[in-house]
């Protein structure tokens, strides 16, 4: 049977890191090596309970953190609305420039339809952003729009990045 | 979806993660701070929900927007010349040592406890942020490795070293 586990080896196993199967075999039947183990992880455990006695009430927690959401996701719209409206003007017109050129083209064999006005489109677009429950303006992290990434950030992994 | 639905889907999630986030937190910034720091990070993860990519863990990207949230915080606190309270150097701490003692070995044990606190605050500082997340936050290796954007054999290294450390530091503590 292995002797009494190094010290290097008890700290492995408070850590819960593998140790090899001998030593695992011995600190399993050995009193003095788990009970050597078994001082660090006590005090671990009390500071543990120390720690969550400071912890908040969560019922007011929750109600707190729900209090502010209208307004958070408020602010992100108007933000997001801010560069948004720009960008489908010019969708508008793409649309508008290429329908044209599908009429000129005689594309089309019924009587040509009242064309819509890019200020039309741009009015429903406004009626389309005025409604907060559209998808689309929340995947806008403003985190990470007011923040760089400096010193002691962690970088967000490409698949979690904004897209 | 409707912004009710969202919202009340969401007050679940609080309710699921707040916890961890909580803990998380405490370990960044000091007590006083810890629930406002938590607040902010569920706030900002529920703005920032539309990011979330479904195929990493939702306690991982939490995480990661807690610990981001904690170093912007003490970042904006030294900015602006405020004390930063070293998170679990606060002065008062409740008294919750074994109760199935008697009182001198209960003594011995807050003392040790005490100094457990000494010793990891002056940890090294990655050995520290590991060392709080797995034994306090309660983070198995690969959740640290992710939320700290590390390779796991790093995180073992790191966690080891902590608990040597401490160990040795410690002594007998029986
Ligand atoms: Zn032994």
């Amino acid at each position: 049977m292995k002797s009494h586990l190094t010290s290097e080896e008890i700290s492995a196993a408070v850590a819960g890191l593998e140790i090899d199967a001998p030593a695992r075999d011995h600190l399993e039947g050995c009193v003095v090596c788990r009970a050597e183990a078994a001082d660090l992880e006590r005090l671990i455990a009390i500071r543990r309970r120390e720690l969550r006695t400071e912890a908040p009430d969560w019922d007011v927690q929750t109600r707190q953190i729900m209090d502010r959401l209208p307004a958070a996701a408020g602010k992100d719209a108007r933000r997001h609305r801010r560069w948004l409206r720009p960008v489908l003007a010019l969708a508008a017109v793409l649309v508008l420039a290429v329908g044209l050129g599908i009429l000129r083209s005689g594309g089309s064999a019924g009587p040509p339809a009242p064309e819509p006005s890019v200020e039309d489109i741009l009015a429903e677009m406004d009626e389309l952003l005025s409604d907060d429950s559209i998808p689309g303006f929340e995947i806008i992290d403003p985190w990470i729009d007011d923040h760089t990434m400096d010193f002691g950030y962690i970088e967000p992994t490409p698949s979690e990045s904004v897209g | 979806m409707a912004r009710n639905g969202d919202r009340d889907a969401f007050s679940e999630l609080v309710g699921r993660h707040q916890r961890r986030v909580w803990m998380v937190c405490r370990q960044y910034v000091g007590a006083d701070e810890a629930d406002a720091v938590a607040q902010d990070s569920l706030v900002k993860a529920y703005t920032s929900l539309g990011s979330f990519d479904s195929r990493s863990a939702f306690t991982t990207w939490l995480t990661r927007i807690a610990i981001n949230t904690c170093l912007d915080a003490l970042r904006r606190a030294r900015r602006e010349g405020l004390r930063v309270i070293a998170a679990g150097a606060d002065g008062a701490v409740a008294d919750v040592v074994d109760d199935d003692i008697d009182p001198e070995k209960r003594s011995i044990q807050r003392q040790a406890v005490d100094r457990l606190r000494e010793c990891e605050a002056k940890l090294p500082e990655r050995q520290r942020e590991i060392f709080r997340l797995r034994f306090y936050a309660e983070m198995d290796l690969d959740e640290i490795a992710a939320a700290l954007s590390v390779h796991v054999g790093t995180v073992k290294t790191q966690l080891h070293r902590a608990v040597h450390r401490l160990r040795r530091e410690l002594g007998d503590v029986r």
